[in-house]
């Protein structure tokens, strides 16, 4: 054996991926030849140092004890239920479905096909039960009833929006944008419980509707830079500035709040704090005792927005191996979990429910800016500007104008623009920064958040003439969060507000 | 070669009958596996998230990815092809290289200098700032943060988490081969960057001695 060769199989010595054979003629010529053996010497010294440095410089650190529960509940907690996940069901009730749908189609061709041999005298659309002029309706039915008008005065105007050359018809109700007057709710009823039981001061009109006050809660999220907390805390108040009060969930973030049939439904990123899940979670606040749900089970996933029929939740999320941000959109009860297989930011949903604007890019990565989606054919997305800078997009929950935040010299400002490009017109811009706009339920407001006054606050603004008012003041100057590594790189401009009725 | 087969496969770890049954209550939703599961593997999972990111709060992280990523996965896991314990680690290790590739977005790599650590500041004590035994294994150790992903993950497994190459090699879905061969350049590169430094070579008297 030359001294070569065993030059090249030292390494493969000591690391054991000799055969028995080939480890014997190894050893035969380390032991003759004193040239290979320096060289092994040096090569087992280095494997030594290396083993001893790793654990000199890692330690042996144990698993932290609250680890367990934590991970226990990432796992057990899902959404999908043991033993026959809803997915499951889901399929095997579609597959039904497909079946009995198969079955009855042919039932009709044969009954069609062998009517038609017996006789030929009943004109085959007669028999068929989809009769071409009155649809559904059956020709020996009686006439169903015409379904009784459930809005109380909503005059149906659709606005129609031409959207690059295409038009889409957005169903708009008007009466939120004539009628100021909110929607009266009988009370909650309340039973409180040793749990977390939240104050519900929020809940009750703070100042009456008259004038042009509006109404609703907003939603927001703060870091508390204070040494003792460092993590995010989310925040409800009023629009007059009345009733804040700070949630007791650690660490969360990102707030999508909804009024629904079953109460106030909040959506959070929650930063796993305290033992808390590191997820997309939901919960409703006030009257109900139960953890919160598990809506997007991965640490990635972000921004929350809820479709205007409070049936589904659109967010953003890099979970994927490549790191890229996706949107997905899942069913409020935590099914259907849905890659829109489309790549962007900050998705917020039209009042149509299936249109969403979102920041986003080409393929290629360029083309920054915004874009419009709908739900069902989000890769086939369009954008209506063009500007890597427009970050945060609203749709207002009325029209089909957008609110959304730029960079003009070194500060941000917002500006409104149409969905479909057009009248790009700035709303708020000063020597500060104005950014992560919210529209009000009636879409006559936006909130935002600002540093004008020097420390950085909640504000609201009339879109009509502009005029801006501070409703929250954190006092702070600054947002950097360098205290607590699980927030590292967070701008203030990924944070977002909720404002709902 | 036999004898060779039959230690390549206990190298592997092929699952033995109680590993096997402890899969199954898993895949059938047994709540008391996932505690057994939890006790195995959860201290090796965390050492590994530990050792690739460095972190405390990541290796947290990681091993709540890998077990709920398990968990959503686990009835595609085969027994056939590795060890519940590799297939795991395939994970975790999966999860903390797309957790590099996105840190690297937010560094910028010129800004550091060869003997400053990746990371961002950190207050609290990492594993830079405990004093190593002389200079040679503190240059060393500067040395092994250097080395490219690739090797330098390699390297972590190998000698921290003392994984043989034929798990490696399993975990990384990659031929054994490659795992030496990593090993060997990163050992190379090792030297070559000591070398740079004007460390000279470890004591071989002292070596010989030993051996």
């Amino acid at each position: 054996m030359s001294i070569k060769h065993v030059l090249q199989h030292i390494d493969l010595y000591l690391d054991n991926g000799l055969s028995i054979q080939e480890r014997q003629d190894v050893e035969q010529h380390l032991n003759e030849c004193p040239y290979c053996m320096q060289h092994y010497l040096r090569a087992k010294r280095l494997n030594a140092e290396l083993k001893t440095v790793f654990h000199t410089a890692l330690g042996r650190p144990a698993v932290p004890p609250h680890l367990r529960n934590r991970v226990r509940m990432a796992v057990q907690e899902r959404p999908h239920y043991s033993f026959f996940s809803l997915n499951q069901l889901s399929l095997a009730f579609n597959r039904v479905v497909m079946l009995l749908v198969m079955v009855g189609f042919s039932a009709l061709a044969y009954y069609v096909v062998v009517q038609e041999q017996n006789s030929h005298t009943v004109p085959l659309s007669e028999r068929m039960l989809l009769s071409p002029s009155d649809g559904l309706l059956t020709p020996t039915s009686t006439p169903t009833p015409q379904p009784t008008p459930v809005t109380v005065t909503a005059t149906e105007a659709p606005t129609s929006v031409t959207q690059l050359g295409e038009t889409i018809t957005l169903p708009v109700t008007p009466t939120a944008m004539s009628n100021p007057t909110r929607i009266v709710r009988a009370p909650h009823t309340v039973t409180p419980t040793p749990g977390v039981v939240i104050p519900r001061q929020v809940f009750e009109p703070a100042a009456s509707d008259e004038g042009d006050s509006p109404g609703g809660v907003i939603a927001f999220a703060v870091f508390n830079p204070e040494p003792h907390s460092q993590r995010y805390e989310l925040h409800l108040i009023h629009p007059n500035g009345e009733g804040h009060q700070v949630l007791p969930f650690e660490g969360a973030s990102e707030p999508a709040l909804r009024f629904t049939a079953t109460g106030y439904q909040l959506v959070y990123r929650s930063w796993g704090e305290e033992n808390t899940r590191r997820a997309l979670l939901r919960t409703q606040l006030y009257g109900s005792t139960r953890p919160p749900f598990i809506l997007g089970e991965y640490l990635e996933d972000a921004q929350p927005d809820w479709s205007p029929q409070e049936d589904r939740v659109i967010f953003a999320s890099n979970r994927a191996s490549d790191r890229t941000w996706r949107l997905y959109s899942i069913w409020q009860d935590g099914t259907n979990e849905w890659d829109l297989r489309r790549e962007g930011r900050a998705p917020s949903f039209a009042p149509d429910g299936t249109h969403f604007v979102f920041e986003s890019w080409n393929p290629a990565g360029r083309q920054r800016g915004l874009w419009t989606a709908t739900l069902d054919d989000a890769h086939d997305a369009q954008p209506i500007l063009l500007d890597p800078e427009a970050k945060s997009p609203d749709w207002s929950p009325v029209e089909a104008r957008i609110a959304y935040m730029t960079k003009q010299g070194d500060n941000y400002d917002i500006h409104l623009i149409n969905s479909d490009g057009s009248n790009d017109t700035p709303l708020l811009s000063s020597p500060a920064n104005e950014g992560i706009p919210a529209w009000s339920p009636d879409g006559r407001w936006l909130a935002f958040m600002s540093d004008r006054e020097g420390s950085w606050g909640i504000w609201i603004a009339e879109v009509e003439t502009g005029e801006a008012e501070l409703i929250y003041d954190t006092g702070r100057t600054t947002h950097i969060q360098t205290g607590n590594p699980n927030y590292a790189g967070r701008e203030w401009w990924l944070e977002q507000i909720s404002w709902t009725n | 070669m036999d004898a060779y087969n039959t230690v390549q496969d206990k190298k592997r770890g092929k699952p033995d009958a109680a590993e096997l049954a402890l899969i199954e209550r898993w895949q059938n939703d047994d709540a008391d596996a996932f505690d057994e599961l939890y006790t195995r593997y959860a201290q090796t999972i965390y050492r590994l998230g530990w050792a690739m990111l460095q972190q405390a709060e990541a290796a947290e992280d990681v091993v709540q990815e890998t077990f709920l990523r398990a968990y959503k996965a686990r009835h595609q896991f085969k027994p056939d092809r590795a060890s519940l314990g590799t297939w795991l680690y395939q994970i975790a290790l999966n999860y903390c290289r797309s957790h590099l590739r996105k840190k690297q977005l937010l560094t910028i790599p010129w800004l550091h200098s060869d003997d400053k650590p990746m990371d961002p500041p950190d207050t609290r004590p990492g594993p830079e700032s405990k004093v190593l035994r002389g200079e040679y294994r503190s240059l060393l150790w500067n040395a092994v943060q250097s080395l490219s992903p690739a090797l330098r993950e390699v390297v972590t497994l190998h000698y921290y988490m003392e994984l043989p190459a034929v798990e490696i090699a399993v975990m990384l879905n990659c031929p054994e081969g490659t795992i030496y061969s990593r090993l060997h350049n990163a050992r190379r590169r090792l030297a070559r960057l000591l070398a740079e430094k004007g460390v000279t070579a470890p004591d071989l008297l002292e070596a010989q001695n030993v051996h």
